[in-house]
């Protein structure tokens, strides 16, 4: 298994890659909160902004508003997707 | 037959490296915990390679073996940790997977490895980072006091 973390466009918003024998999941994070995740080549999952204008942009890099879903949803979809990939 | 005492005053150059390949995973986890503190003991658990761009660069931290790979015969564990710590508890096993080491408690028969995978477990990542780096510390003191 390996993770390759990097920044976005500012210190404050990261990413992870995650390969194993699941396949790669890619996580988006702003600040300390997962923001978005892409299991492989589906489409990405993004979460409805709930937080500051710095977060807003870290979504704006990552989705258009139209495809977000709420936060409780997009917490669901995470945590399978994560049981899924780090077991 | 060398004593304890001198293997603590006669670091080898391996003995360095050593530690400081550990300095540069607890970096890496604390990178890691900073994000998800979730991801920790799920990582630890499966070995993992952890690559930060363009800071601590590729950290290879193989899957933990909870340290029972001395218990049958603890005579054949190596000594950096106890050069660190000065208490033989601590063996160079123990570095593969620094999540004992952290918490400066590990046992060397597993039963300590426990307790500090429940502590990441249990998200509890302000104390996981707060020792993390405080070992740090200790084994940055240690490369001093032998390079000295």
């Amino acid at each position: 298994m390996s993770v390759r973390l990097s920044d976005m466009d500012s210190p404050s918003g990261k990413r992870a890659v995650i390969s194993g024998p699941s396949g790669t999941l890619t996580l988006w994070y702003s600040y300390e909160t997962v923001i978005g995740f892409q299991d492989g080549n589906l489409p990405r999952v993004v979460s409805e902004n709930l937080w500051s204008t710095t977060t807003g942009k870290h979504l704006n890099a990552i989705s258009i508003k139209k495809d977000r879903i709420k936060r409780a949803e997009f917490e669901r979809l995470l945590a399978a997707v994560m049981a899924k990939h780090i077991k | 037959m060398i004593t304890d005492t001198e293997r603590m005053n006669s670091p080898s150059h391996g003995d360095i490296q050593v530690v400081e390949d550990v300095i540069s995973r607890l970096h890496a986890l604390i990178s890691i915990a900073h994000l998800n503190i979730d991801l920790v003991p799920r990582l630890l658990k499966n070995g993992v390679d952890i690559e930060i761009e363009s800071s601590v660069g590729a950290i290879k931290i193989p899957a933990c073996a909870g340290c029972k790979a001395y218990k049958k015969d603890p005579s054949e564990a190596p000594y950096t940790m106890y050069k660190v710590t000065g208490h033989p508890k601590y063996y160079l096993d123990c570095l593969h997977c620094p999540i004992c080491f952290i918490l400066g408690d590990c046992n060397s028969d597993g039963s300590r490895w426990a307790s500090a995978y429940a502590l990441a477990m249990k998200g509890k990542k302000d104390k996981f980072i707060e020792v993390a780096k405080a070992a740090i510390t200790r084994l940055k003191a240690a490369v001093a006091r032998w390079s000295s």
